[in-house]
């Protein structure tokens, strides 16, 4: 007679078998991010340094920014465990709560966003923000409501943003030096533009920057991350080939920009494509649609929500940027639909299972009935239709 | 419906361990014991301690809607009445029988001569007195489905055994072939049908071969090979895979009748032998077992007995880090003490080490979800039962989860959320009372 | 190890790290902002050192600075350019071979800056660079880009001991060039201040200028001025040719070589009359004068005047040719080059009066005018005169 080990079934399980343990997800995540990292590297560093425009330190400080980012997070959520935990202070303890906790993770991806002359303490703050407020203080890894990463981001981007401008701003040592930059990266331009009432075009959009290439390989002022969306998207092929992160989450999310901005270019009278491929290429959006969207803890669990998820924050996305005040339009759309995460959810659970009976209906019809108020809202503000709209209602002889 | 086609995904089978060897028929314990239990209903026993039993004789019944009788399955000396542990977790009272080795059988079994001649009523009452019930695991006493007013076209043989690990109805299968299509042809008629399907895993040919042989004289019997996934065996995935229909309820309501493999060839034996259901296949098997073997045992073995006729657990087995599970390691139960009792609802006993490292908190990353035959929301379902919220666990359709346990097995963070699926489903069913 | 930081060691081995990363971590953005600004001053220097050939390193100085105005491009006011940096330029033997002024000036707004390279060797502007032009960046440049190689390669070795110290403006971006026609003047006037350096000064006023209306001499000289010149006040009566170059001088105190080089510079920013018309020959035998006047283009018209044989008087015009342009491109409704001209010619042959302008030809019809009047006052001369 021997005494055997409880359990529950099932007692086959796909994370006991070897190889697939959650370490696996952080390793290929960061493999994932490495093609993006090392073209920043270049671009910001290597190639720089070639030109013959800064020296050998100065090239070493994109590579020094991304390690710190990582190394500050994790060092930042063992001190919290620490701190917190009086029982468990061992270094074990610590070691093993911080291997199931992807502490690097929003480190890493702050290092990424912000511009290239951040100073370290703007960078450990965003990552005190982003690890100890915006994970730890939610519940840890797991329980986290908002992108913690975002909202380092956002709290550095909307506080000290005139530091990092007096630091050096977003221009490397080569792009300082050219003229037609004028001191914008290509969405500031647009910002200009926007607030000013002028027309679009591609002139004034894309031409100072080169063509619409050289935004798809990168060439680009830009923070060391969001320029490059070639290499964002070998990276974000890696993650889906590993089934990290579900193909239609970027897809979806890109191509609703895609779309709505190519309405509204053509309804703004320019129905070329280059203005929603443009879009779609600036912005740091590819590298949301790939790294931060798909972060699954804040963000919907089951596929119709994801897809529910990046419709929406397409639509808002696009919303804060041809209409508003806020800085940044994929940063506060994000920010937003992470609140919305949980009740999305509840009702696509409902939605899944439901499909065409009654309940699965009435709540399918909210979803979708919210989806299109907002997308008429973002086209009727972007293109002032509103205003187009009032000779015809006058021919009516309503008003 | 369109969307709602039942799904599954591939798993390690694990089947090789227990194929090597052929059926074992072990057929004289030394003691058995007869479960007092069954299905969670306790049965009257109809002999007193020192009576002496046949093999056969009705030895416990419970005469209710559906009632049931249970039988020797050895001769001997009912020596007492004592508690053994049985496969649903706990103890219960069992029939303790001494084999006096003489295998006398009842004045039941006999032949019986006119089996062409049965009408439906007749063949369902023998599978009634033959104490009959589904040999897949469940225990539902076979008679009770042929019982349904609803017009029946086919009766499905549930071959498919997708659980990893067992092989307990293959093995019965390629050694009894004549009989599974006989027991198919018997339901056939006590189900009124038209024709027989079996429904059978595609990677196991042997059964194909081996049933291709005797088709000729069974014309009424299709073969219905079913995709390598899980879970291919549930009912409702085998009646959509087959006729393409599907139910809510019962699966007599879209005309069929479903019934495992195993429970047609002990009544094929019931038929024309008379032979109740005292036998059954078992697997005993997984990575702790030295030679793992499929048995045909009487009801009330021991498995112990069976688990040193395979040689023992492995060397250096750490019981504490290894689970005895009885039934399929998807949907079986962990035992704590290695001291089982074989009933009819246990198909094979799994000894499986295992090791576990620490695991993060639940991802979110939809893995159950997409995973889930009936595409449930898993972790919807376990917030609203952990808010005690009944209105949205039927909003999100928890009764409708089989318990197939997929979703614990493809999540990344090893948490048990197949397990608060079932206790949400607990608590509507509770709720909704 | 493992023990120390089991313990406390784990919390203060953490803390120790954040506080290094910290400081430095902070000097090394500190170091890299600093590189920022490193960098645009090699740059800076860089380009300046490219004016000067064998240049190798810049030393600041203090100039004296020059006390003179200049007119402000469409106004009345004047104004002193500003000095932003001098430097001397240093060949590897750290031998002082030229000087750099980096300037101010104010083209269409204020705001152009450039380097001006003179060396001290043979007093020669070695090049302008210009550092900015943000005085028009708001237009795109559009009026600096009309600034081709061959504008800015009139400032290479450019002499300073010149009168004609100044550049040819280019059309549409004439203001952008006068900036730097200024810059220049005010470098020469800082270099003259610094070194030993004498800017040529011609003491030299035109007192009146008219045209020779004399048909036996309009061959050899077409205009006649009166000059005071030196410090003393000399005065001469000179004459000269359609371009204003000295041919000789008819009475007066003699003329110095500094007042003949200068002669055609002053004459036309004296600015005294109209001097579109330019006599070309004239024909004793056949007595036709051939004059042109520019209008639209620089050649402009010719005609030919056809005087009475009593030398007393014009008989009539003929029309020769026209380098002219107008069309209906231009507003223009009549038939194109020459009519314009012939109406005028026509009508002043029947009665010598003068046609209004025409609409879609105004600056031919003005030339014409100009043109015009000059006859009529041609034809009071030879009346009068003789």
């Amino acid at each position: 007679m021997a005494r055997f080990a409880g359990g529950k079934a099932p007692f086959l399980r796909i994370s006991d078998q070897k190889g697939k343990s959650t370490n696996t997800i952080m390793r290929d995540f960061m493999i994932a991010m490495l093609p993006v990292i090392l073209f920043s590297w270049y671009k910001n560093g290597i190639s720089v340094y070639l030109d013959g425009n800064i020296n050998f330190f100065e090239m070493l400080y994109p590579l020094f920014l991304v390690i710190m980012g990582g190394l500050l997070s994790v060092v930042m959520e063992g001190i919290f465990f620490y701190v917190t935990d009086k029982k468990n202070r061992k270094l074990d303890d610590i070691l093993r709560k911080l291997s199931t906790s992807y502490a690097a993770i929003p480190g890493v991806i702050l290092a990424l966003l912000l511009p290239l002359y951040t100073p370290i303490w703007v960078l450990m703050f965003a990552a005190f923000i982003a690890t100890i407020v915006g994970k730890m203080l939610f519940g840890g890894f797991g329980h986290n409501i908002f992108n913690p990463a975002l909202l380092g981001y956002a709290v550095v981007g909307f506080t000290l943003s005139g530091f990092i401008t007096d630091a050096g701003g977003v221009f490397n040592g080569t792009e300082v030096l050219i003229d037609s930059y004028g001191g914008a990266t290509p969405l500031g331009i647009f910002a200009n533009f926007r607030n000013t009432g002028e027309a679009f075009s591609f002139a004034a959009l894309v031409e100072p920057y080169g063509n619409l290439w050289d935004f798809f390989i990168g060439t680009i002022p830009g923070a060391l991350g969001e320029t490059s969306a070639l290499a964002i998207l070998i990276g974000g092929v890696w993650l889906v080939a590993r089934k990290i992160i579900k193909w239609y989450t970027p897809v979806i999310y890109v191509g609703t920009i895609f779309v709505l901005s190519w309405i509204i270019g053509a309804i703004a009278g320019d129905a070329g494509l280059w203005f929603p491929t443009y879009s779609i290429l600036s912005g740091g959006i590819m590298f949301a649609a790939v790294f931060m969207i798909t972060e699954p803890v804040s963000t919907p669990t089951n596929a119709l929500g994801k897809v529910f998820f990046a419709l929406f924050l397409g639509v808002l996305t696009v919303l804060f940027r041809f209409v508003g005040n806020l800085p940044e339009g994929v940063g506060t759309s994000l920010i937003l639909m992470n609140i919305f995460a949980i009740p999305i959810d509840t009702y696509t659970g409902i939605i899944r299972t439901k499909v065409f009976r009654k309940p699965g209906l009435s709540y399918a019809s909210v979803l979708i009935g919210v989806l299109l108020i907002i997308v008429a809202y973002t086209i009727i503000a972007s293109v002032n239709m509103y205003t187009a709209f009032l000779p015809i209602i006058n021919i009516w002889q309503v008003i | 419906m369109i969307f709602h086609k039942a799904k599954g995904i591939q798993i390690d089978g694990k089947k090789a361990l227990c194929k090597k060897h052929p059926l074992v028929d072990y057929l004289n314990p030394n003691t058995v014991y007869i479960p007092l239990v069954h299905r969670n209903l306790k049965l009257e026993p109809q002999v007193k301690v020192g009576d002496l039993v046949k093999i056969g004789q009705v030895v416990a019944q419970f005469k209710t809607y559906a009632s049931f009788i249970t039988h020797a399955s050895i001769s001997g000396e009912v020596k007492s009445i004592k508690k053994v542990w049985h496969s649903s977790g706990k103890m219960v009272d069992a029939i303790e029988i001494e084999n006096d080795h003489k295998n006398t059988l009842d004045e039941s079994i006999k032949e019986r001569k006119s089996v062409d001649n049965l009408s439906r009523d007749e063949l369902i009452d023998i599978m009634k007195d033959a104490g009959l019930t589904g040999l897949g695991g469940a225990g539902f006493p076979s008679y009770i489905k042929y019982q349904t007013k609803e017009k029946i076209d086919t009766v499905i043989i549930n071959a498919v055994e997708c659980e990893p690990y067992i092989t307990a109805d293959y093995q019965f299968i390629i050694k009894f072939p004549e009989k599974l299509l006989k027991g198919a042809t018997y339901m056939m008629r006590a189900a009124d049908a038209n024709e027989v399907v079996i429904a059978y895993k595609n990677y196991n040919k042997k059964i194909e071969e081996e049933l291709n042989k005797l088709s000729d004289k069974y014309p009424h019997v299709k073969l219905s090979p079913v995709k390598d996934i899980y879970p291919a065996g549930w009912e409702k995935y085998v009646v959509e895979h087959v006729t393409g229909k599907t139910y809510k309820g019962l699966p007599a309501e879209a005309g069929v009748i479903v019934n495992n493999s195993a429970t047609a060839i002990i009544y094929a034996d019931a038929v024309e032998k008379g032979i109740p259901l005292i036998s059954r296949p078992i697997s005993i098997t997984g990575e702790g077992i030295n030679e793992p073997k499929t048995f045909f045992a009487p009801l009330g073995t021991k498995v112990s007995e069976l688990i040193e006729q395979c040689g023992g657990y492995v060397e250096g087995l750490d019981p504490m880090k290894a689970n005895y599970i009885a039934g399929g390691p998807m949907t079986g139960r962990a035992i704590f003490i290695d001291d089982l009792v074989m009933d009819d609802t246990l198909g094979a006993v799994i000894i499986r080490p295992f090791i576990t490292w620490d695991y993060p908190e639940c991802l979110g990353c939809g893995k159950c979800a997409d995973v889930c035959p009936v595409y449930l929301t898993p972790t919807e379902i376990k917030k609203a039962y952990e808010r005690k919220d009944v209105k949205l666990l039927d909003l999100l359709d928890a009764n409708k989860c089989m318990q197939c346990g997929l979703c614990s097995y493809v999540c990344p963070s090893h948490v048990e959320i197949s397990e608060a699926v079932g206790k949400g489903i607990d608590l509507l069913k509770k709720g909704a009372k | 190890m493992k023990e120390f930081l089991n313990k406390k060691g784990l919390i203060i081995t953490l803390s120790i790290f954040l506080l290094i990363v910290f400081i430095f971590g902070g000097m090394y953005s500190r170091y890299m902002t600093n590189q920022i600004e490193v960098h645009e001053e090699e740059r800076y220097f860089a380009s300046l050192l490219e004016l000067v050939e064998d240049g190798e390193s810049l030393e600041a100085f203090d100039a004296e600075g020059a006390d003179v105005t200049y007119q402000v491009p469409g106004s009345e006011d004047d104004y002193t350019p500003e000095l932003l940096e001098s430097f001397i330029v240093l060949d590897d033997s750290e031998d002082e071979i030229a000087v750099i002024y980096v300037i101010e000036t104010i083209g269409i707004s204020s705001g152009f800056q450039a380097a001006y390279a003179i060396s001290l060797d043979n007093d020669r502007l070695l090049g302008v660079n210009v550092l900015s032009h943000k005085e028009t960046v708001s237009q795109e440049n559009r009026y600096y880009n009309k600034l081709s190689d061959s504008f800015f390669n009139q400032f290479n070795n450019k002499d300073l001991d010149v009168i004609d110290f100044s550049i040819d403006t280019v059309a549409g971006a004439t203001l952008s060039s006068l900036a730097m026609d200024i810059g220049m003047k005010y470098a020469r006037e800082l270099y003259a201040t610094d070194y030993d350096f004498e800017i040529i000064n011609v003491i030299l006023e035109i007192d009146s200028l008219i045209y020779n209306y004399d048909l036996n001499t309009i061959n050899d000289y077409q205009f006649i001025a009166e000059i005071t010149f030196d410090e003393d006040d000399k005065t001469a009566l000179v004459h000269l040719d359609n371009d204003f170059n000295y041919v000789e001088t008819a009475s007066g105190d003699e003329v110095t070589q500094a007042v003949i080089d200068s002669l055609p510079v002053f004459i036309p920013e004296a600015n005294l009359i109209n001097t579109d018309v330019a006599i070309q020959s004239y024909d004793d035998t056949t007595r036709v004068l051939t004059i042109s006047v520019s209008g639209y283009s620089s050649t402009g018209i010719t005609m030919d005047l056809l005087i009475s044989s009593s030398l007393d008087s014009v008989e009539n015009i003929t029309y020769v040719s026209s380098d002219e342009s107008y069309d209906d491109t231009q507003g223009y409704s009549g038939s194109g080059v020459p009519e314009v001209e012939e109406n005028y010619i026509d009508t002043f042959n029947n009665d010598g009066s003068i046609i209004d302008s025409t609409a879609g030809a105004t600056v031919t019809s003005n030339a014409m005018d100009t043109a015009l009047e000059w006859v009529q006052t041609f034809d009071a001369a030879l009346n009068g005169g003789n």
